[in-house]
């Protein structure tokens, strides 16, 4: 006979039994546990959980009993009490594992109700769990990095009076040089500039990668490893010197396998060969989840550039004495110095610290936590919807409690029992929401369009597991105290003579029940008011007029690579060929390409001077717009209507004198008044560049996002760029407006880049409806979440406020008899049961409204163009609750009206 | 250790059953547990946790006590272990059962149960 293990869930039962008893009769506790597991198996997979269950709170029970038996016998009681029945003494001991199954028993008779309440517990706890799991992930999880408290991320920020205005923006090399030498608090400070890279064809098919460029000293300020090879150095980062690469660990196991003899292999990105020197631990994800590899920045001290060529991010570690308070104070006096060196560049334009992981979530925290407030008062509503229904079936068993009262056992053990069965289905909700949140947890790692950071690393770990264990019996506390207060209510007598019903305990009973009623509806109202806000937020955002049309439009990103375009003109005939092919294709109606396409990808903003007008000379550049480069046809594929003059054509090209389109915006803020065609721009940087006439207004765009209003824009001809900026652009975004599918249409784009030049890659393929709904895609996942637990308070407040008013109707049967037979008409018993069922929702709702409106500034962030306290949602709401209140009565109040009065009399 | 056995009586309900299915012969605690639960008129399971807590206190009390089976079985259990009632524990079910037959037998003479015709 082979040893055999018990299953862990019954060894670890076993062991909260007392010692002796265990060494005793454990073995053979497991073998009779396993033939019942046998038996119930074969019953089915139900009646094994049934089994798992009772034993497990059997066992339990029978843990206590035993070790308070063992503690008696210790103090000398004698053997004989072991053998009586409940006495009110001992009782306690012996009749626990009774009372359990009692409970259980009770349960099982009236399985609708059980069920009911578990899987609201379950769903309560589930969406709470859920919630903390996230916020666990996402916000309170420390960075991956060691003592990653102390990394903070180094911003500039531009206040009004420099000419800009932005909140957070890239530092310089020469300002990140002097940070970084003037600063005794910071160990050390890194650049990092990510972007995305062509790697080379030799070692299978193109393909565009994430990566970034840093200083050599990036992974020493994170305190992270090279698992193969070697780090950068400072030797790395020097002009000229040879050009070298670190890669990811993914990328690593993805593209070469895991292959250690990848060290000093050389990989094409961009057009140039690097030497592959390391490989990252694995895990490294910065500055972004799918980094493919690393590449050093090349930094001239002697020779570091602009001090206004804003292009970079960087963090820095606090040195070991440091505080971050410290570290703020340094930075003013670091920023007064800078304001006195460089009054032009540093007025209204300094630098500023923040704690790294803040930087990363911040964004997200506000709503994260919002949603994790709605999960706890959708559970609230679960707790009161419950505790109302055991009240309800307290009602019930009024009698045996009474009988049980009058045989002796004492209040201490009526509250007990009744706690015991809220236990039970408090223990039993609570595993089924473990199972929810499991689920919800993996249904968002798996949804990559929540917009969330760190998302993907949200798991269900041991801390979760400690909340879900807390929150539960939390839960159990609240729902169930006072079913159990009541329950063991001393007086029995009425009970027992049968008129329960009209005694005034019921009565105070049912105050408590509509009191529950109304706490449920105003949790509820405040939920569905935040919902709503942010339905109408979305709804604005929806609707707003992004200024360009592109509903039928396909949008594909193609990159140029420096070293194989230099020669003047192969950009201009690539491009070309490739839109006069593409328009030729069937399928396709228009086609043109830009630079910067609305939403989905910007240029940033860019300086430029005005002819005619000296540049202001405080503030760094104050005259600054977002720029784009466009070919012919771009505005007309876009529907952005000309207003002024007129638009770029296929004339517009080297040849021809650099010309201009501006947007209103820029129009009203420069030229206010007069008429802007005519005048002559240029963008700012080179006194050599010809000045470039400006020749058309467009209308302005989002260019964006649908919720940043419009600014001030102006674009030139792409084939003119070599003249007006000093090079021209490779990296083009190439728009089709389709008439046949976009898959066809796709085939036939990859088809065409092939014929042009098989080495280019074809990336970041989709239509312009994707790219819309993408960019508020975290707006629409809150939102969802927002109204679904609305939705799912709203349903348990109606049927709340139902339960309620079905068992005063049933209650008031003998008076409505009464009243029936001393002439009362339909329209007044209507007019009783709706204002006793409308009551406890009404002062509900009107408490609802008043807590939402002064809890409603925490919901601020979140809007969009919409008030929080608007007074249109506030008005849905509160007539859609009071409407459901209202159905939900009218059911229990046609019953009243049918009450036959001689029948109620004779009943009562 | 109780030495009379009027001194248990009354005895608790699934003990009675216990000890009368142990008459006839020795059980293991499986066997006890499904012998119960078919006999009681409310169908009542019991646990493992309170069917031993019970067996052990039927040992105590010297009523039943555990017996090893002479010959293994193939496929029994080496763990399993198997109880049967002792000459006390007999004596102690009879002395209940003539109780319970005196109570019977009074409840019929104040005729509040149906009465069989004495002669």
């Amino acid at each position: 006979m082979t040893a055999h293990r018990p299953p862990l869930g019954l060894r670890l039962l076993l062991r909260a039994l007392p010692r002796r008893f265990r060494a005793r009769y454990a073995d053979d506790m497991a073998v009779t546990f396993e033939l019942r597991l046998d038996e119930a198996r074969r019953r089915g997979r139900l009646a094994a959980v049934a089994l798992w269950t009772r034993t497990t709170i059997d066992l339990i029970g029978a843990s206590i009993a035993e070790r308070r038996r063992n503690s008696f016998q210790a103090l000398g009681s004698v053997d004989r009490q072991a053998m009586r029945p409940d006495r009110a003494s001992g009782g306690l001991v012996r009749g626990f594992g009774s009372d359990i199954r009692f409970a259980l028993r009770q349960l099982r008779r009236q399985p609708a109700h059980a069920l009911f309440v578990i899987a609201t517990l379950a769903v309560g706890i589930g969406a709470t769990t859920a919630a903390f799991s996230v916020v666990r992930g996402v916000l309170l999880r420390p960075l991956p990095y060691p003592d990653s408290d102390r990394l903070v991320a180094v911003h500039g920020r531009f206040l009004p009076e420099s000419g800009f205005d932005f909140p957070s923006f890239p530092l310089s090399v020469p300002e990140y040089l002097d940070y970084r030498t003037q600063s005794k608090t910071m160990q050390d400070v890194a650049l990092y500039q990510p972007s995305t890279a062509t790697v080379g064809a030799e070692e299978g098919d193109p393909e565009r990668v994430p990566i970034a460029a840093i200083t050599p000293n990036l992974f020493r300020t994170l305190r992270v490893a090279v698992a193969i090879g070697r780090d950068l150095n400072d030797a790395d980062g020097l002009p000229g010197a040879p050009l070298v690469a670190i890669l990811s660990h993914g990328y690593w196991m993805r593209r070469y396998g895991g292959d250690r003899n990848v060290i000093g292999r050389s990989i094409h990105m961009n057009g140039v060969d690097r030497l592959v020197v390391g490989v990252a631990q694995a895990g490294l994800d910065f500055p972004r989840r799918d980094t493919a590899f690393w590449r050093p920045l090349t930094i001239d001290t002697a020779n570091p550039g602009s001090r206004q060529s804003h292009s970079f991010d960087a963090i820095a570690r606090l040195a070991d004495d440091a505080t971050i308070e410290v570290a703020d104070a340094e930075m003013a006096t670091v920023m007064a110095q800078w304001k006195a060196e460089y009054p032009t560049v540093h007025t209204g334009h300094f630098l500023f610290l923040r704690p790294m992981l803040e930087d990363i979530v911040g964004p997200v925290s506000r709503i994260l936590v919002l949603l994790f407030a709605a999960t706890a008062f959708v559970l609230l509503i679960v707790c009161a919807n419950v505790s109302n229904v055991l009240l309800a079936r307290g009602e019930g068993r009024l009698r045996e409690m009474a009988i049980r009262s009058a045989l002796g056992a004492e209040r201490r053990r009526l509250v007990l029992l009744a706690s015991v069965e809220s236990l039970a289905l408090g223990l039993l909700g609570g595993a089924g929401g473990l199972g929810i949140a499991w689920l919800g947890v993996r249904a968002l790692r798996a949804f990559e369009g929540s917009g969330v950071p760190r998302a993907a690393d949200v798991a269900v770990d041991g801390s979760v597991l400690a909340f879900a264990a807390g929150i539960t019996l939390l839960a159990v506390a609240i729902f169930g105290i006072v079913p159990a207060l009541r329950g063991s209510s001393p007086r029995p007598q009425s009970a027992l003579r049968g008129d329960d019903r009209t005694s005034s305990a019921s009565a105070s009973r049912l105050r408590v029940r509509r009191g529950l009623v109304a706490i449920e509806v105003a949790l509820t109202v405040v939920l569905v008011c935040g919902a709503g806000l942010m339905l109408q937020s979305l709804r604005r955002v929806l609707a707003v007029d992004p200024g360009f049309d592109a509903h039928d439009v396909l949008l594909a990103n193609l990159s140029l690579p420096q070293t194989s375009y230099r020669d003047p003109g192969r950009i201009e005939a690539f491009y070309t060929e490739l839109i006069t092919r593409l328009g030729a294709t069937a399928g396709v109606a228009e086609v043109s390409a830009g630079s910067a396409v609305p939403i989905f990808s910007t240029n940033g903003m860019w300086d430029f001077e005005l002819h005619g007008r000296p540049r202001p000379a405080d503030g760094a550049a104050a005259w600054n717009a977002a720029v784009g480069f466009v070919r012919p046809g771009y505005f007309e594929l876009l529907r952005i209507p000309v207003q002024r003059g007129r638009s770029f054509s296929a004339d517009d090209d080297m040849n021809r004198p650099p010309v201009m389109i501006i947007n209103d915006a820029l129009a009203a803020k420069f030229f206010p008044g007069e008429d802007p065609i005519g005048r002559e721009m240029r963008i700012f940087g080179s006194n050599t560049r010809p000045w470039a006439t400006i020749v058309g207004v467009v209308r302005n765009v989002r260019d964006q996002d649908l919720e940043t209003p419009e600014r001030p824009m102006y674009y030139l001809p792409h084939s003119q760029m070599p003249v007006s900026a000093g090079g021209q652009f490779g990296n083009m975004v190439l728009m089709a407006r389709l008439q046949a599918s976009p898959e066809a249409v796709t085939s036939s784009l990859r088809q065409i880049v092939r014929e042009l030049d098989p080495s280019l890659p074809l990336f970041g393929v989709r239509t312009y409806p994707d790219v819309l709904s993408l960019s508020h895609s975290r707006r629409t996942f809150a939102t969802g979440l927002f109204s679904a637990f609305a939705a799912i308070g709203l349903i348990l407040g109606a049927t709340g406020i139902y339960a309620v008013l079905a068992y005063n109707v049933a209650r008031l049967t003998p008076e409505i008899g009464i009243r029936r037979a001393l002439g009362a008409t339909s329209s007044a018993i209507f007019a009783l049961v709706m204002r006793q069922g409308l009551l406890p929702a009404v002062v509900g709702l009107v408490a609802g409204v008043a807590v939402s409106i002064v809890s409603s500034r925490f919901l601020a962030s979140q809007l969009f163009d919409v008030s929080p306290v608007d007074g249109v949602t506030y008005v849905l709401v509160s007539l859609c609750v009071l409407g459901l209140a209202f159905t939900a009565c009218l059911l229990p109040a046609r019953r009243a009206l049918r009450v036959n009065p001689i029948k109620a009399l004779r009943a009562s | 250790m109780a030495t009379d056995p009027r001194d248990l009586l009354p005895l608790p309900p699934h003990d009675l059953q216990v000890m009368l299915t142990l008459a006839d012969g020795p059980r293991h605690a499986y066997g006890l547990a499904k012998a119960v639960e078919g006999q009681a008129a409310g169908g009542v399971r019991l646990e493992i946790g309170s069917l031993y807590r019970m067996l052990a206190r039927l040992t105590s009390l010297g009523v039943i006590d555990e017996y090893e089976p002479p010959a293994r079985e193939t496929g029994h259990d080496e763990r399993r272990r198997y109880y049967r009632l002792t000459p006390f524990g007999r004596r102690v079910a009879q002395a209940e059962a003539a109780r319970l037959q005196s109570v019977l037998d009074l409840a019929r003479r104040h005729k509040l149960v149906p009465g069989r015709r004495t002669p």
